[in-house]
């Protein structure tokens, strides 16, 4: 007798109590499986994958000042995470600086306020950002090109230079920030960016189509994928409209980053349902042949809306199990959360787990092996079509919808995510989703307490002094001139990163820069209400 | 017995944007049969203006950041300042315990953290505002 | 990026190739080496609906102090969700010395408590459901003994009490426990055990051999598995030669336990 009448995986497919040859005998295995770093590139993008090179441990981090970020980052590369990954804080992330008297109670919040390449340099003091990647968790390339203009100052070549910018719009849907500009202007520039980086930094990923943040709001597996394409699509058609570079080079950088949630084949099977349909898209949808083109490099982040902030040492082993599965699902650069993601930003305490918890799974367990250990699995070979089938009717709703673009524009996209918002809400309430310690075996009071992080409630202060100080000792003349050219850039339709990088040499603010956005396209208004 | 149906505004002060939590509370507020302002995020300010201006009865706040005590004050400011200074204010979010005493201190009624059952919260919106009203 | 390793081998040390396709399992026969869950082979399971019919039992070796903190700590974990009770004695009762034996001294009341009279049993258990919930005792006969004497008294049925004794050969090999006898005796006493349980106490495990400290010794997974089913076919060979009870009844409730060590797939 089984306990319930149907079981599903978290997001909504059914699943049998077991599976035969049965379920997948109309698999062909060298058509839809194959080998790892050939076409259809189910089984992993590199033929040698973790035998060749681990994941890199990636952790995305920043608070207070740009000081006691970079004390921080030095911190974590001594601990052995192999790659950087910068969090702005929330008033860097809607293009305000923390003098500006609009955002007084959120300045070094959330992350790392970084208002001009001045910040940049303290943030990266010391730190071997020639051996090492950095992700710049950004919109679209402002600080990236503090980041290149502090490169150049070290004397290194742009050309050798690796690193991501997030560039992503799909994120920026997840959080009602004020200073956004619509989404067809955010296409704009989210395109400039990546054709620039193309041209100046080619070993750069000038864009990590994010659907973290769509996962983080209920949607499904399908769905975040969806969502996740339907957005990359739109940058491609973007630039066969522009037609200024040959798609092959336009999309050679393009990398991803995805939620990795609590069903652990689902998330597995996802990820190999994802290289599958990127190697369609690009090879059957754009005729793109080189199959370097067509490799779905993904960075995994453990999902922080399953971490909780009753009985918080739980959300370590969530975290652990999270984490195997974006391993077993063949991920290149990996985040595993604090435990206390749930409660504060991460104290000393949490980051040194975060990181041994990929370090165990590189070292001890065995599982990086062998290539795609899931793989031939009739439950995960079952649940990999099942998924990819599924994203491909969603992606068909965005598509009728006009793109990527228009769905967000209308405010369809967010209307999704109060779907499944309120569903899961709803779910959780009815315990039809169990969450171990709250809605499940939940304890009448807390059984104990975790060091908790507060930020330095000195930092504002500190940026602001820093600012001022920077507003004075420029070339203000210079600044305003740079800032002029940049308007002009963006009227005219050109690409805006070479005059984006002049401003920020010039030691202009992200402030600044944001401002020209803004006044040329107008804020766009967040569609969501009730 | 008031007549007037109860008049709740639910918003985020400060620019942390997440807004789903606010959303599904909300939500659920309506449905129970509060009549529900959807702030979004608002400075503290908007909120007391919105509050006085729609003559609410409740105001509920969503902070996610670890700058809740800083926001909680500085809405109870704005909201004194405006003449509301009496109106039920709650609390959602990411809020740690050894802060409850503190923030009940400046005003706030209650404190959701995320799993509270969004019936308990309708609940307790009941209950405060049955109260006051008779 | 060419791989990094020489050779890449399971912790057991098996060979691990870059990757497995249908060519490595071409020769496996589905039904006749893999099969359904609940049907022989059981490679897949032993029972046919697995968790989806009934979860693992959460079962915590545990104990410390004395019975009555015992008591206490078993209390906890079954209103924390725990489903089964599973009792480490101190290192003096794994000894099987009693408290005030001096060779003890030291040793009495660490790693668990020290449960030495039936007096101690029923304060390890007062007022937990044991007609309810199964217990593991962690023992060599006399804990048992006086587990299934707690029982009577409060008027169990014996034939309905669950539970399971190791009755273990490789646990004493893989530690130095004092105050041992030959291992032929031991084997003597384990199977008059099982064969008392099988008439007395049916749905008891009366024997859980347990390759967990071997393995912790350093042997490998192979080694592991080797050493059980060496030891259970040694208890089959012992009642055959004895011939007191049918096979069939004599195995029936026969169980195993393993460690679960690092390489994951291994």
């Amino acid at each position: 007798m089984e306990n319930k009448e149907q079981y599903f995986t978290e997001s909504g497919i059914p699943v049998q109590d077991i599976y035969t040859p049965e379920d997948v005998k109309d698999i062909d295995y060298d058509r839809d499986i194959g080998v790892a770093g050939d076409p259809p590139f189910t089984r992993g993008v590199y033929p040698t994958m973790y035998r060749g090179q681990l994941w890199t441990i990636r952790r995305l981090t920043g608070y207070n000042t740009p000081e006691d970020t970079n004390k921080l980052y030095r911190e974590e590369y001594k601990l052995g995470q192999t790659g950087f990954s910068i969090a702005p804080d929330i008033t860097t992330c809607v293009g305000m600086d923390a003098d500006d008297p609009r955002v007084s109670a959120d300045v070094g919040h959330s992350g790392v306020p970084l208002n001009s390449i001045q910040d940049m340099e303290v943030a990266f003091e010391g730190l071997p950002i020639e051996k090492v990647s950095t992700y710049m968790a950004e919109k679209h390339g402002i600080l990236t090109t503090m980041y290149f203009a502090m490169a150049e100052k070290r004397g290194i070549d742009l050309k050798q230079l690796r690193g991501t910018t997030a560039n992503d719009m799909l994120a920026w849907t997840c959080v009602n920030l004020p200073r956004q500009v619509p989404p067809k202007a955010y296409l704009r520039y989210a395109v400039d960016h990546v054709e620039w980086c193309t041209e100046v930094a080619p070993r750069w990923y000038p864009v990590s189509f994010d659907s973290y943040n769509a996962r983080d709001m209920g949607v499904s597996a399908s769905e975040e994928l969806g969502m996740l394409f339907a957005t990359a699509i739109e940058y491609i058609e973007e630039e066969k409209r522009r037609g200024r570079l040959p798609l092959d080079r336009f999309v050679r950088r393009f990398s991803f980053n995805t939620a990795a949630h609590n069903d652990l084949f689902e998330e597995v099977a996802k990820l190999r349902a994802a290289r599958r349909m990127w190697h369609k898209i690009i090879r059957e949808r754009y005729g793109i042949e080189d199959p370097r083109c067509a490799q779905f490099r993904v960075h995994v982040q453990s999902s922080g809306s399953t971490h909780t902030t009753q009985e918080p040492l739980n959300n370590l082993v969530r975290i652990a199990y999270q984490t195997l599965a974006g391993v077993l699902g063949g991920a290149q650069s990996i985040h595993a959360n604090g435990y206390d993601e749930g409660v504060c930003l991460p104290t000393e305490q949490s980051m040194l787990l975060s990181i041994r918890t990929e370090q165990i799974l590189q070292c001890e367990t065995g599982v990086t092996n062998t290539i795609d250990p899931l793989g031939g699995s009739y439950y995960v070979e079952s649940l990999t079509n099942e998924i990819e089938k599924r994203t491909w009717e969603y992606m068909q709703k965005i598509e009728d919808m006009g793109g990527m673009a228009e769905a967000i524009g209308a405010g369809w996209i967010h209307s999704e995510y109060k779907r499944a918002s309120i569903e899961r809400a709803r779910k959780v309430g009815s315990g039809e989703i169990s969450i171990v310690g709250v809605n499940k075996f939940r304890s009448e009071k807390e059984p104990y307490k975790v060091p908790i992080f507060r930020p330095d409630p000195e930092s504002p202060q500190i940026q602001i002094e820093k600012l001022k100080r920077l507003r004075k000792e420029r070339d203000n003349a210079k600044v305003t001139k740079a800032l002029q050219k940049l308007e002009k850039a963006t009227h005219s339709g050109e690409n805006v990163m070479p005059a984006t990088m002049e401003a920020v040499k010039a030691y202009a603010t992200l402030g600044e820069i944001v401002d020209v956005q803004i006044k040329v396209y107008g804020e766009w208004p967040f569609p969501i209400g009730m | 017995m008031h007549n007037k149906k109860v008049k709740i505004l639910m918003a985020k002060p400060g620019l942390e944007g997440h807004w789903v939590g606010l959303l599904t509370v909300s939500t659920a507020l309506r449905d129970a049969g509060f009549e529900v302002i959807y702030g979004g995020n608002m400075t503290p300010p908007q909120i007391a203006m919105t509050a006085v201006q729609e003559d609410v009865d409740v105001v509920g706040l969503s902070i996610l950041s670890a700058n809740y005590m800083l926001l909680a004050s500085e809405t109870f400011k704005e909201l004194r300042n405006q003449g509301k200074g009496d109106v039920l204010v709650l609390l959602g979010g990411i809020i740690w315990e050894d802060d409850f005493p503190a923030l009940k201190e400046m005003g706030i009624a209650e404190i959701f953290i995320p799993g509270t059952p969004l019936e308990d919260i309708v609940k307790f919106v009941r209950k405060q505002t049955s109260a006051t009203a008779s | 990026m060419p791989e990094t390793g020489e050779q890449y081998s399971t912790v057991s040390g098996i060979p691990i190739k870059d990757t497995y396709t249908p060519d490595d399992v071409k020769d496996i026969d589905y039904d006749r080496d893999i099969g359904l869950p609940g049907e022989p082979p059981f490679t897949r399971g032993v029972y046919p609906t697995m968790y989806r019919g009934q979860l693992w039992t959460i079962r915590r070796l545990s104990g410390f102090n004395t019975p009555e903190d015992t008591n206490k700590l078993y209390r906890q974990e079954y209103e924390l969700g725990q489903t089964g009770f599973s009792v480490a004695p101190d290192i003096a009762g794994v000894a099987g010395m009693d408290p005030d034996d001096p060779r003890a001294s030291a040793d009495v009341g660490h790693a668990g408590p020290p449960i030495f009279s039936l007096e101690d049993m029923e304060k390890t258990f007062e007022g937990l459901p044991i007609d309810k919930v199964s217990t593991y005792l962690a023992d060599r006969g006399p804990l048992t003994a006086m587990y299934f004497a707690m029982a009577e008294k409060r008027g169990i049925d014996l034939k309905q009490l669950r539970g399971t004794t190791p009755s273990d050969l490789c646990t004493p090999t893989a530690l130095n426990i004092a105050n041992q006898f030959p291992w032929e005796a031991q084997l003597r006493c384990n199977v008059d055990l099982i064969e008392w349980c099988s008439e007395h106490a049916p749905k008891w495990y009366p024997a859980s051999f347990n390759s967990y400290n071997p393995r912790e010794n350093g042997i490998n997974a192979f080694q592991e598995l080797g050493m059980v089913f060496a030891s259970a076919i040694q208890y089959l060979e012992e009642e055959k030669r004895r011939g007191r009870v049918p096979l069939d009844r004599f195995v029936r409730r026969l169980s195993f336990q393993t460690a679960v060590h690092n390489d994951f797939f291994e």
